[in-house]
């Protein structure tokens, strides 16, 4: 038998919530100005697709799971310190420092949905504080975006796998030896 | 090369953010000694059955946040000499 090309390792519906989330995030941030019904349906759109992602990480499939990936600070930086050195241990689902960010989008995504959606209460209407925690949130995000975008830029090249295609695809190179499950 | 459209995607979305507020200034346009006081505005939304929730200043204009009338939320600009609305943003 000759060993497989590729294992799978993302389900369809993390994908989907993947991609659906880049979607959706991308709309909120050019209709931003227009503050029009298109930006507030982009915004219920991310907090639908947070909720279902936060769902789908205590009772969807195991790589989908938190408990699966989520680790220690310590763990975290010490994936990071072997990144800038230059060897990183592979691992086939999310690796320490893309768990923690994943737990800082949807943590900044959850600020920002919830401080959008309070700036359109009776309550909260023209409240300052709140449309600057709506601001500094979304600038956040957009940074931790672009900080994610590095990781897998620099993670795909340190194991020489396209890891942007895996979250297309859902599946990458078998493991060997060293490689975490 | 895959690599390279999300980082150019993200560069020209910090871009066209940047264009859009430099596009938002200057909506009014009246010198600073032709202003009418904050007050005259708020008496004339409260006599309008309006409820203020926030005034600021935007664009050289008043920016009313308001609940109207019909209890409908109002986010509305006005000319801070003439006091007529100039513009409204969509809730």
């Amino acid at each position: 038998m000759a060993k497989p090309s590729s294992v799978k390792v993302w389900d369809l519906w993390l994908r989907l919530f993947h991609w659906g989330l880049v979607a959706a995030f991308a709309t909120a941030w050019f209709s931003a100005d227009e503050w029009g019904s298109l930006h507030h349906w982009a915004g219920y759109t991310v907090a639908g697709l947070l909720a279902w992602r936060c769902l789908w990480g205590i009772v969807g499939p195991q790589r989908a799971r938190f408990t699966s990936f989520v680790r220690s600070p310590f763990a975290v930086f010490a994936h990071l310190r072997e990144m800038l050195s230059g060897k990183e241990t592979r691992y086939l689902g999310h690796n320490p420092a893309g768990a923690a960010m994943i737990i800082a989008l949807l943590i900044g995504l959850a600020v920002l949905t919830c401080s959008g959606w309070l700036s359109t209460t009776d309550r909260f209407w023209g409240v300052d504080w709140v449309q600057q925690l709506h601001v500094l949130a979304g600038n956040l995000v957009l940074t931790l975006v672009g900080l994610h975008l590095l990781g897998v830029i620099a993670s795909s090249w340190l194991s020489r796998e396209n890891l942007m295609r895996a979250m297309v695809t859902g599946r990458k190179r078998p493991p060997t030896g060293n490689d975490q499950l | 090369m895959t690599h390279l459209k999300p980082v150019t995607l993200l560069l020209s979305m910090i871009a066209m953010a940047g264009a859009a507020t430099a596009q938002a200034s200057d909506r009014c346009d009246v010198p600073e000694d032709q202003w009418q006081p904050q007050q005259a505005l708020e008496q004339q939304l409260t006599d309008q059955g309006w409820t203020i929730k926030n005034i600021k200043v935007d664009s050289g204009c008043y920016e009313a946040y308001a609940i109207d009338a019909d209890g409908k939320r109002r986010e509305v600009y006005f000319d801070p000499q003439s006091l007529e609305p100039v513009s409204e943003d969509e809730d």
